[in-house]
């Protein structure tokens, strides 16, 4: 299930971040869980950690970072990865009623 | 004194007594058992460890016959800490087996200021190799192999990360199964092997004594260098293939007993033993062909040790940012590149895109 699009994202602080080339190790103490990222994922949530972003704000800045084309399929992809973020604990929203 | 310095009779009475105290690496053990048979094979397997006097110990362990009718038909033993049994009760011919897994109990329930990871560690040059790997996976048969070469041995079943990130050794005698007593024996004709246990859970079991320099050694730290999962298989060939860092990170914390338990401080000093390892899948079956790829001329090249070394130099000289901090600051140009040329294939695959969670 994806968020709908008026919410809006952030990373949860404080997450522990350990980058090794194209993968990313996270560890959230709220939950004591570590996870294994891959390079989009690890970029997404990267650009989580400033402010709180809605889906088609994510989108552009992950595009601009990687490097790729802004369109429905990395939108889809994107908001598949909120949502498995949102289940992982990652994620505060902003926007839910 | 060690243990080999006392006298047979003395050494029976100070275990009868309760009174036997060792040290093995950060803990203080004291001993009590009136068990004949191991009696003997503790002053065969820890006879260069040294004996303290009585008083504090971490850990008070027993090994008991068990009084009671099943015990007339099937003689039971118990492994006790601190009075409280540690296991089920257990055929006595398995009693050598069951004091040292017991004693490996006693760290891993306890020790929870450090990092503990079950796996096997060896030191060359102040470098440690952790051998990680499942029961079965020949992590125990090549830390052996490896110590009789001149590797000096810091643990055969617990890994003892300091927050430091530095390994305290913990030697002990090297716990080895039916195929593994074999192979070792072959490897090295004249290894010193305590008595064979039959009727354990896992088979034969036979343990090697520790190098005395091992247990001299035991206060002396090293700092992580090489991370192999190892992974013993009938027939293959030896190989070793680089394991990334992330999966590394994820594949040691899976194997350690108190990752979880210690939170940040766990992901944090795990974090930086990986950072500081190189990491690899080691494939065996040929314990001389593992042992040579490891200790042979071409080990140094082959294990990274010179490449490093010129890392650490560029990086002091400052002609050469360490590529962890490079990336810190943004300089990811090939991870782009190489994202540019195939986009949709990095995002579009939702096998590859999960995040795994430990």
């Amino acid at each position: 299930m994806s968020l709908a699009p008026e919410i809006k994202a952030k990373a949860r602080t404080p997450l522990l971040w350990r980058r090794w080339g194209d993968e990313t190790v996270v560890y959230n103490p709220a939950s004591g869980q570590t996870h294994l990222l891959d390079l989009v994922s690890g970029e997404g949530l990267s650009c989580l950690q400033e402010s709180f972003l809605d889906l088609g704000t994510l989108c552009e800045r992950l595009a601009h970072r990687l490097d790729i084309e802004n369109d429905a399929q990395l939108r889809s992809y994107v908001a598949m990865l909120l949502s498995q973020f949102e289940e992982l604990g990652l994620l505060e929203l902003e926007g839910v009623s | 004194m060690n243990v080999s310095d006392l006298s047979p009779k003395e050494l029976s009475d100070r275990l009868t007594s309760g009174t036997l105290f060792f040290r093995t690496g950060p803990f203080t053990f004291s001993l009590r058992t009136e068990l004949p048979e191991i009696i003997d094979a503790f002053g065969l397997l820890y006879g260069d460890f040294p004996v303290l006097e009585p008083g504090y110990a971490d850990f008070h362990a027993s090994l008991e016959k068990l009084r009671g009718v099943k015990s007339w038909f099937s003689p039971q033993g118990t492994f006790l800490n601190s009075g409280v049994p540690q296991f089920n009760p257990f055929p006595l011919q398995t009693a050598l087996p069951h004091l040292e897994w017991g004693l490996n109990r006693c760290v891993f329930r306890n020790a929870h200021n450090y990092l503990m990871v079950h796996a096997a560690v060896v030191e060359r040059g102040g470098r440690a190799l952790i051998l990680v790997g499942t029961s079965g996976s020949g992590k125990s048969t090549l830390c052996a192999a490896l110590v009789l070469r001149g590797w000096r041995l810091l643990s055969d079943e617990i890994a003892l990360i300091a927050p430091d990130g530095k390994l305290a050794a913990l030697a002990r005698p090297i716990g080895l199964k039916g195929e593994s007593i074999r192979a070792i024996e072959e490897f090295s004709p004249d290894a010193c092997m305590g008595p064979g246990s039959r009727g354990t859970s896992k088979g034969l079991i036979a343990h090697l004594v520790p190098p005395k320099e091992s247990v001299l050694r035991v206060h002396e730290r090293a700092r992580p260098s090489w991370i192999f999962f190892v992974n013993y298989t009938a027939d293959a060939s030896v190989a070793l293939t680089p394991v990334s860092k992330a999966k590394a990170l994820m594949r040691v914390a899976d194997c350690a007993f108190n990752y979880t338990l210690l939170g940040r401080q766990g992901f944090e000093t795990l974090a930086g033993v990986v950072d500081a390892s190189r990491t690899f899948e080691l494939t065996y079956s040929n314990l001389a062909e593992a042992v040579a790829l490891l200790d042979g001329p071409d080990s140094e090249a082959r294990l990274g040790t010179r490449q490093r070394q010129r890392e650490q130099l560029n990086a002091r000289n400052g002609t050469s940012r360490g590529l962890a901090q490079a990336r810190e600051d943004g300089a990811a140009a090939p991870e782009r590149l190489e994202l540019a040329v195939e986009p949709r294939s990095r995002h579009a695959s939702s096998s590859s895109a999960e995040p795994t969670s430990h």
